[in-house]
């Protein structure tokens, strides 16, 4: 027959394929014609028989040949075509009328295809791997082009397809998850059987736990975007895979047809993966998509409704993005009088951002100076307009006041609704306002003014109090002027409300126990509350009706905040402040005493910030913190130890000077390391600490450093990213930024290793730990002393890998070392950096253990005695000179 | 197993598939469809796409936990972490002692 010439042609060229593709269906045809009758059982189709014959002999030909032989994969395509010419040619020759054909009838194409199918199907559990590849590579070019299958032979093809699907091979699974797909689309709107799962769940699945990324990948595109399939999708923004995250943006989510088919969540979750990625090819795919989404939606107000501006945490990025990628929605912003007139939540937040965005691009070239300028309002404009927000703001919270607290009328939710834009729009004029030009002194005056008023009034929005100190500050000349308008605010509204209150007492002079900065504020702390003095002139809060004491507290949490956020904002010495002075017994103090945790942990807070700046506080209120370290509740546990970090870092030598004694550092050291016992956030606000107090060079303790390592590697910290990714940061840093450094962690290097070997033996089954050797990889890394970063006074220390030799073979020597461990170690000395000097000692040193080692106590394990010899004679060869006519007895 | 990387150049000479001999029993379908054991040729349920699951096997809740290939959360942990106070971000700290990268040192 002529049916191998046509494969044989067809293996080389596809431009053959079309012209061999018409030859063969001409001898299908003539095949078909030919049968012949056997009596009593009907019609014979030898003909055809004849022709499935040869053409599965030419497929197995192709079955064995191994992936990436191109001559295989173009006979493949040549099939694929061929049975979708067939089919092609069928439908039209059924379409043509043939009305004394039945439809379900067999018909030389159908069984042809069938019989190719079932042909196939027999490979999917083959043995050779090749064979299984190359079935699904068939199945999987042809499958489309299919046309009806009988029921059985579909189920059969399904089934065989999804085993394949886990084949152990990835070019299997790959070429399996093409064809799944293909019949996937088929499967669309089909009923399944009960709990059985659908193509496409499968593909999902796919998509998500495949090990190989261009399993995944190919999933990936091959899955089409709906409700259902969108967040298994969303989850690859995660993606390991590198291209695979930047496909989702340039292929999966820049084909939707509307970023509005995503929920809210899904499109931060979308801007923040994007923009924050650690690959410029995906922030550039990210930002690309988002940049398209501002047409998507109708524009850039649009965009920014759809981004919920005033809850969004990413809605500024996605917006700077913007101003990057799309240049011309840029230039064409302009803020005019009616622009300002009009203001909603989104347009206050663009004027902002904007206003943000030339500030921070202002130093580049490019950077045009009068569009700021155009865009900025004049000062005592805006100030009306806060004022005028302001105003409306209050009027708002007082309707909502009076009305009753279930908000549950649709009239009564957008009230509610009104209220939340003002307050956001205002908060965005707010932070706009700090980049004014105050030039203008009756402007700044009145901006003061406004300002200094609405923190004087309690019903100011608490999120407002922060955005407007920033502002006062701004507007004050120094410091100090911040600290005197802040503390007389206070006391105003103290006073008021004092003056509500018809009970209220002369005033008592302060009692010494309450004086700030007094050791005895820890005692008062601890002391049940039995004998508490009266404070400040006030009333007992159980002599108040509720009430009032509601009234009190809510006055003191505010007056605390506004402490807080004036004290974040200073940092000068509070004894050229006697203003605030005042404040400490009257309020800061009685607050570290309450019951109530917020005003508790606001009291804490704000003796922490004065401590900062107050050197005598600080050692007299050291203790406390620490003692509030143990026994605060969690949430505020956390606060209170990042103030002691704090007050190590401000104050470390006057506090282990003054209250500790000698041993000073090594206790706080102890009682700081126990917090990396504690709780996921207790750990890494321990770990963070830590880390900044040996990179400062406070503590220089190697146990603490072998600590931070163990708990870097310790598979409890493995769902703590917030310690992992600090400690990924700090080892680095630490280590190349000083010999010395380095040095702490050659000293620690092998007991590390062998307690992390022992760590990692132990592991559960659940758990997961970088194997010993990655371990050692890693320290070596970081000891590499090629690696730091050269400063006048602090040369490299070229032999720190050459100790690391010394304490690894003194390890070898040992008898109580486990075998694996020994192996690893032994493995890692070829991985050290050799240096060009050594002297003399180290030399001779290194080279009598690595003898004594061989002739005395020859490692076991063929491995590592292999690596141990090859450092062995590297070292005898570099230093050759060196030991000419040394022995080992001169030594 | 990973011997095939040596030999490129044999590869493209023998790439020709003989379409014109007759069949011999090399090719055969019996052989080239010898069957494996099942075990051998799928992955581990630990990793890969979820296997069918059975009505029976569907009774013992067992859920093996399967790695989903996702990068961690980034934390985005800078250098200017490292140089400031907890309580006051706002502020940068004067390192005092010895060498640390200034402010310039990026996070990577």
């Amino acid at each position: 027959e002529s049916i191998p010439p046509i494969f044989d042609q067809a293996q080389f060229t596809l431009a053959s394929h079309r012209k061999n593709i018409v030859t063969l269906y001409k001898i299908h045809a003539q095949c078909a014609a030919i049968s012949e009758e056997v009596p009593g059982r009907g019609i014979k189709l030898t003909g055809e028989k004849a022709f499935n014959d040869a053409f599965l002999d030419m497929v197995n030909r192709v079955l064995p040949v191994k992936k990436g032989v191109p001559n295989a994969d173009k006979i493949i395509k040549f099939c694929g075509s061929f049975v979708g010419y067939v089919s092609e040619k069928e439908k039209k020759d059924r379409a043509d009328g043939e009305e004394d054909e039945d439809e379900d009838e067999d018909t030389p194409a159908s069984r042809f295809v069938a019989t190719l199918l079932k042909h196939l199907l027999k490979g999917f559990l083959a043995k050779d791997k090749n064979v299984r590849y190359r079935v699904c590579y068939f199945v999987a070019q042809m499958v489309s082009s299919v046309g009806e299958m009988d029921e059985d032979l579909y189920t059969t093809l399904r089934a065989s397809l999804l085993e394949r699907v886990r084949d152990k091979e990835t070019p299997v699974r790959l070429q399996a998850v093409i064809a799944l797909a293909k019949l996937a689309k088929g499967e669309e709107g089909m009923d399944l059987e009960d709990g059985q799962q659908s193509l496409l769940e499968v593909l999902v699945d796919v998509v998500r736990f495949d090990p190989v990324a261009d399993v995944r990948r190919a999933a990936l595109l091959n899955i089409s975007c709906t409700p259902t399939t969108l967040p298994a999708l969303l989850t690859r923004t995660r993606d390991e895979d590198t291209i695979l995250r930047k496909l989702v943006y340039r292929h999966v989510l820049a084909a939707l047809p509307t970023p509005l088919i995503l929920s809210i969540a899904q499109r931060e979750e979308v801007v923040r993966n994007g923009l924050g990625d650690r690959e410029p090819a995906v922030r550039a795919a990210a930002a690309n998509l988002i940049g398209a989404w501002v047409d998507a939606v109708g524009g850039l107000e649009k965009f920014l409704v759809m981004l919920d501006v005033s809850t969004s945490i990413v809605a500024e990025d996605a917006l700077l993005s913007v101003f990057v990628t799309r240049p011309d929605v840029f230039d064409e912003l302009e803020f005019d009088e009616a622009y300002w007139g009009d203001l909603n939540p989104e347009r206050a937040f663009l004027a902002r951002v904007f206003v943000d965005h030339c500030i921070n691009t202002k130093a580049s070239k490019s950077f045009d100076d009068t569009r700021l300028e155009t865009a900025l309002p004049v000062v005592t404009a805006l100030a009306f307009r806060i004022q005028d927000a302001y105003n409306a703001l209050i009027a708002l919270i007082n309707v909502l006041g009076s009305i009753s607290p279930a908000r549950d009328t649709p009239a009564e939710d957008d009230e509610e609704m009104k209220r939340e834009d003002t307050e956001f729009i205002l908060s965005q004029m707010l932070k706009l306002a700090v980049n004014l030009d105050y030039a203008d002194e009756i402007g700044r005056r009145k901006m003061f003014g406004l300002v200094r008023d609405m923190i004087s009034q309690e019903a100011l929005p608490e999120p407002l109090v922060a955005l407007c100190l920033d502002v006062l500050r701004k507007l004050s000349a120094s410091e100090r002027d911040l600290i005197r308008v802040v503390v007389e605010v206070v006391q105003e509204l103290r006073d008021t409300g004092k003056d509500d209150d018809e009970t209220v007492e002369p005033e008592h002079a302060p009692d010494d126990e309450t004086q700030y900065g007094d050791e005895t504020v820890e005692q008062g702390n601890r002391a049940p509350g039995g004998s508490r003095g009266k404070v400040n002139g006030r009333p007992e809060p159980e002599e108040m009706d509720d009430e009032t004491r509601e009234k009190m507290e809510y006055i003191d949490l505010r007056c605390l905040a506004l402490c807080i956020g004036m004290l974040e904002r200073v940092n000068g010495t509070l004894q050229e402040n006697s203003s605030f002075h005042g404040l400490l017994p009257e309020l800061i103090v009685p607050a570290v005493r309450s019951k109530v945790p917020l005003m508790r942990e606001r009291g804490l807070i704000c003796l922490g910030l004065c401590c900062l700046i107050d050197r005598k506080m600080a050692l007299n209120s050291f203790q406390l913190f620490m003692h509030q370290v143990q026994t605060a509740p969690e949430t505020l546990r956390v606060k209170v130890l990042q103030t002691v970090f704090d007050l190590l870092m401000v104050h470390e030598a006057d506090i282990l000077k003054g209250t500790i004694g000698p041993q000073g550092e090594s206790r706080i050291v102890d009682f700081l390391s126990h917090a990396l016992e504690e709780t996921n956030e207790i750990q890494a606000v321990a770990t963070e600490g830590i880390a900044k107090l040996m990179l400062s060079g406070m503590v220089s303790d190697e146990n603490v450093l072998k600590r931070l390592v163990l708990v870097y590697f310790s598979p409890e910290t493995a769902d703590n990213q917030a310690l992992r990714q600090c400690l990924s940061y700090f080892f680095p840093v630490y280590c190349y930024s000083s010999p010395a450094n380095q040095r702490r962690l050659q000293r620690i290097f092998v007991p590390t290793i062998e307690l992390l070997a022992g760590v990692h033996r132990e592991l559960d089954q659940e758990e997961e730990m970088v194997a010993p050797a990655q371990v050692g990889l890693l320290l070596l890394d970081w000891t590499d002393p090629q690696k730091t970063v050269g400063k006048p006074g602090s040369e490299p220390d070229d032999s720190i890998h050459m100790d690391i030799a010394i304490d690894i073979v003194r390890g070898l020597f040992r008898s109580d070392m486990e075998k694996d461990d020994k192996k690893t170690l032994a493995q890692l000395l070829g991985k050290l950096h050799v240096p060009e000097k050594l002297d003399d000692d180290k030399v001779r040193t290194l080279k009598v253990l690595l003898d004594n080692l061989q002739a005395r106590r020859p490692l076991k394990d063929t491995t590592a005695r292999n690596a141990f010899a090859r450092f062995q004679n590297s070292i005898t060869k570099k230093f050759a000179e060196q030991l000419a006519g040394f022995s080992e007895e001169d030594f | 197993g990973g011997t095939g990387a040596a030999k490129p150049k044999r590869e493209k000479a023998s790439t020709k598939i003989s379409f014109l001999d007759p069949p011999t029993a090399a090719v055969t379908a019996k052989q080239l469809f010898a069957p494996a054991g099942k075990a051998v040729i799928v992955l581990p349920a630990k990793t890969g796409a979820a296997a069918p699951v059975s009505a029976n096997r569907r009774k013992s809740k067992k859920v093996v936990k399967r790695d989903d290939h996702t990068l961690p959360d980034d934390m985005h942990f800078s250098s200017r972490q490292l140089l400031r106070l907890f309580l006051k971000p706002k502020f940068t700290l004067k390192m005092r002692r010895q060498g640390v990268p200034g402010d310039d040192a990026g996070d990577g």
